[in-house]
């Protein structure tokens, strides 16, 4: 597995793609961050985190839409990989596979 | 015989201004048909520091989503507002998978716009989500024919959309084209979440509104002063509105209409008829001229004036509107054609709207006029004498004057016109032959960014099977190809200081771009064939250089936004835009799969038809289920001068019937001339002159004229010719002989056919010629 190092932000970048589905470009993604974190998140951040995750192969992007706009700028379109996908499962198998051994008198005591 | 050469010339002349009539109306009344129109508005953004590189304009048509509620909760002049956005849906369609475009819009899309429904109710068309409205040849595509309500229509994912309305033609002038509309209910559904953001640089939308008609403007503009945005780099960015009837025109706010060509079409159109008009006058004259022995014995028999009057009155009348009848048809029966020619879509109907007739009308009235009213009043009020003695065609100084005048404006509109025809037709010669710094024959490129759907490393698996097949000399792909490289990011480079953020284009290749489209290197070498460098290759072009101040390129850093990688070499000369633009800075960018857009295939042999069949079952046996598009690189190229070819086929075909109605107006003339001289060259011919010292004398003013008509048509026509020309930052040297060659085409359409008739009248008898005393 190449670099299953994902950080937090990356895997939350990632699923959001998922969410957003094929109309995951860097504001969408932005808003519906912010909408489910409820944090506030820099776009700048955004751009970098996706211009990495495309790097590692987790993510693959196309321009949207046929270029007969004047210059061309169409949105930069965000999909996930197939590595993309099995990371994310990964790291949910992992994260899952730790509560699950957390002893139940752990949640019983912090609750 | 006069009559029907002038009939002919007015013919010509008419039915071409009607064609030309009917494309300057065309574009006039853009977007008109909208029954709302006065009121209606569409929402553009004015983003400071936010273009697109290579152009000034900071506007665009974007809103975010949540305009439309905002405004029409606190903003009360407004009347009606719909959000308009286009997806990619890919519809099966019997097994086959195809990718169309989709217009995404609110209920009050029907209510704002005019686009009636041939079947279907408009209001309610879209109410139910899963409803989709198409046009009546996407029913045809999918259904077989334009009686599609009820039907359904299946998306890729299953998804199924039933049919609740089929759009009437949207006519050519519009310029929102669509062929699919759902509403965003049907979108949110199929999507399973909420899309509608709140977030005012989330603006993926064009909102489109109807405003109460006594709204001031000023003062609205102002209130949206409230809703001022903080853009990306610190500038405020603003919304306004823009009327309807500008959007066409606008280019600095995506128009695609251009004032200049129109500018000409309408000139063009009115000097043809000038010349028409001109030429009937001519004719007319010198016909009646020539009657003046049949007018005067009238008179002697007894005919008043006022009866004379009449008779010139109501045959002008007869012929003119016999000519105005015909060419009526003849427009009608050439309309398809003249479609065809100029790449237009023309209805025969726009020709009875009010203007027209108006203008039509006035410019009967008018004819009947001059080319009745001028001789009848002249010659029925001339001596008798005179007239049976048929002196009066050797008419009065001022009346020759007058047709000289006339052949000279003739003249000159001639050389002018084809002058510009030519200076066209050169300019597309000289784009069609320059050397762009590419290759463009047998190259194909696909769009392959669906292959990553099934696998990372298809897109270099693709590659690799196409460069199995004998007929395919190389493969390459990349972000982009030359002409359609749209993307564009902030250069970085050593040095570079803290406010200077200039965009440069930006292109990811493989290593066989370069080779594959015969880019030559200018400095340095290609990228390196190490897999995965540490650091990134870029390769710039000599603008981008020059912008950055590198005085030794190669070895130096750059990249985009905070990334720093090598140059490692420079090419020069690479019009990846079109030649009306001159070259912009680019970094070419060495990358993996990931970010590629398209493939471009070079092909061997001519059977290009089959290689594609063949490259298309090797996309089909890693994506069955997806459509490949593909386009031939050449043909895109040229749909770069679309507009430009366009005006040079209407040139041509214009200074071409300029040419033929000046013609035979000469040729009338001059026809008279022999008439009137042919006692004259009956006695030189018996005297022994030679046949040019008699073509002398039937058209030694027609060289004088000439002169003075290349002078002024000369000099208006390279002034035009250059102002044109300024379109195109690379363009051919015009010189005078372009003038000079104008000239002379119009001398020989002049010379020629007088010559004709001349060797026949000089053939003829001169005996007979001396006895017509």
């Amino acid at each position: 597995m190449k670099g299953t190092q994902l950080g937090e932000f990356e895997e939350l970048i990632l699923l959001t793609v998922g969410i957003l589905f094929d109309d995951a470009y860097g504001l969408a993604i932005k808003d519906e961050l912010e909408l489910k974190t409820k944090r506030t998140v820099m776009i700048s951040s955004v751009h970098k985190a996706l211009v990495r995750l495309e790097e590692k192969g987790y993510l693959k992007s196309h321009v949207g839409g046929a270029t007969e706009r004047r210059g061309g700028r169409g949105k930069r379109l965000y999909e996930l990989t197939y590595s993309g996908v099995s990371v994310l499962c990964q790291t949910r198998e992992i994260r899952n596979s730790m509560w699950n051994l957390v002893p139940k008198i752990v949640w019983e005591r912090n609750s | 015989m006069f009559s029907s050469l002038n009939i002919l010339g007015l013919i010509l002349g008419i039915s071409s201004s009607l064609l030309i009539t009917l494309y300057v109306n065309h574009e006039l009344n853009f977007d008109g048909f909208h029954k709302n129109g006065k009121n209606m508005y569409r929402v553009v953004m004015h983003q400071p520091g936010n273009q697109v590189v290579g152009s000034s304009s900071e506007w665009w048509v974007v809103s975010p989503a949540i305009l439309k509620p905002t405004w029409e909760e606190e903003l009360p002049e407004i009347d009606l507002a719909t959000r308009v956005r286009t997806r990619e849906w890919t519809f099966r369609n019997k097994g086959d998978f195809i990718d169309e475009r989709v217009h995404v819009v609110d209920p009050e899309f029907f209510e704002i716009f005019s686009f009636p429904l041939k079947s279907g109710v408009e209001n309610s068309a879209l109410k139910n989500p899963f409803s989709i409205v198409l046009s009546k040849e996407m029913a045809i595509k999918y259904f077989g024919s334009d009686d599609a309500i009820g039907q359904t229509l299946e998306l890729s994912n299953g998804k199924l959309l039933q049919i609740t309305g089929v759009l009437e033609d949207i006519p050519a002038n519009s310029h929102l084209q669509f062929d699919f509309l759902v509403d965003f209910e049907t979108l949110q559904t199929i999507t399973g979440r909420d899309i509608i953001s709140s977030n005012w640089l989330n603006n993926p939308y064009k909102t489109y509104l109807t405003l109460n008609p006594s709204t001031d403007l000023e003062e609205f503009d102002e209130k949206l002063r409230k809703y001022d945005v903080d853009g990306f780099n610190g500038q405020k960015w603003s919304f306004h509105l823009q009327p309807l009837s500008d959007i066409h025109f606008n280019r600095q706010i995506s128009g695609t209409g251009d004032k200049g060509t129109l500018f000409i079409f309408i000139t063009v159109g009115i000097f043809i008829l000038f010349i028409a008009c001109f030429n009937y006058a001519n004719l007319s004259i010198a016909h009646h001229g020539s009657r003046a022995k049949n007018t005067s014995m009238r008179k002697i028999i007894g005919a008043s004036r006022i009866q004379l009057i009449n008779q010139f009155l109501s045959e002008s009348f007869v012929l003119t509107l016999a000519s105005f009848a015909l060419s009526i048809l003849m427009v009608w029966l050439g309309l398809p054609f003249f479609n065809r020619f100029l790449d237009l879509d023309l209805h025969f109907e726009s020709l009875w709207t009010f203007q027209v007739i108006l203008i039509s009308g006035a410019l009967l009235i008018l004819m009947i006029l001059v080319s009745g009213a001028y001789p009848a009043i002249y010659l029925s009020g001339l001596k008798l004498v005179n007239g049976i003695k048929g002196e009066i065609s050797k008419s009065t100084n001022s009346s020759k004057y007058f047709r000289r005048s006339i052949v000279a404006i003739q003249f000159s509109v001639s050389i002018l016109m084809i002058i510009g025809s030519l200076t066209v037709s050169r300019q597309l010669k000289y784009v069609e032959n320059k050397n762009l710094g590419f290759q463009k024959e047998h190259i194909i490129y696909l769009s392959v960014w669906k292959l990553l759907s099934s696998g990372s490393d298809n897109i270099s698996l693709f590659k690799q099977e196409l460069l199995q097949n004998a007929n395919i000399i190389g493969a390459s792909a990349s972000s982009g190809v030359p002409s359609r490289i749209g993307w564009s990011n902030i250069a970085n480079w050593e040095g570079k200081s803290g406010d200077e953020n200039p965009f440069f284009y930006r292109v990811k290749v493989d290593h066989d771009y370069l080779d594959l489209y015969g880019i030559e290197l200018h400095q340095g070498r290609n990228f390196s064939k190490l897999q995965s460098s540490i650091q990134r290759e870029y390769i710039l072009n000599q603008e981008a250089v020059a912008r950055l101040g590198f005085q030794k390129p190669v070895g130096e850093k750059f990249g985009f936004n905070d990334e720093l990688g090598n140059v490692v070499g420079v090419v020069k000369g690479f019009h990846f835009e079109s030649l009306h633009k001159s070259i912009a800075p680019l970094g070419i960018e060495l990358a993996d799969n990931y970010s590629f857009e398209y493939l471009s295939v070079k092909l061997n042999s001519q059977d290009f038809k089959k290689t594609i069949n063949e490259i298309e079952q090797v996309w089909q046996s890693i994506v069955p289920d997806v459509p490949m598009n593909y386009a031939f690189f050449d043909e895109r190229l040229e749909q770069l001068y679309a507009k430009d070819i366009q005006l040079s086929q209407t040139l041509n075909f214009y200074a071409l019937v300029a040419l033929i109605i000046s013609g035979l107006g000469i040729f009338g003339i001059l026809s008279l001339s022999i008439k009137e001289k042919t006692k004259e060259i009956g006695i030189r011919k018996i005297l022994g002159a030679p046949f040019i010292n008699l073509l002398n004398l039937v058209t030694s003013d027609i060289f004088l004229i000439l002169g003075l008509a290349t002078i002024v048509g000369g000099s208006l026509g390279w002034f035009v010719a250059n102002e044109w020309l300024n379109n195109f930052s690379y363009r051919f040297e015009m010189g005078l002989e372009i003038v000079a060659l104008s000239s002379v085409i119009v001398l020989f359409m002049a010379i020629l056919p007088v010559s004709y008739k001349l060797i026949k009248s000089v053939r003829s008898n001169p005996v007979e010629a001396l006895k017509n005393e």
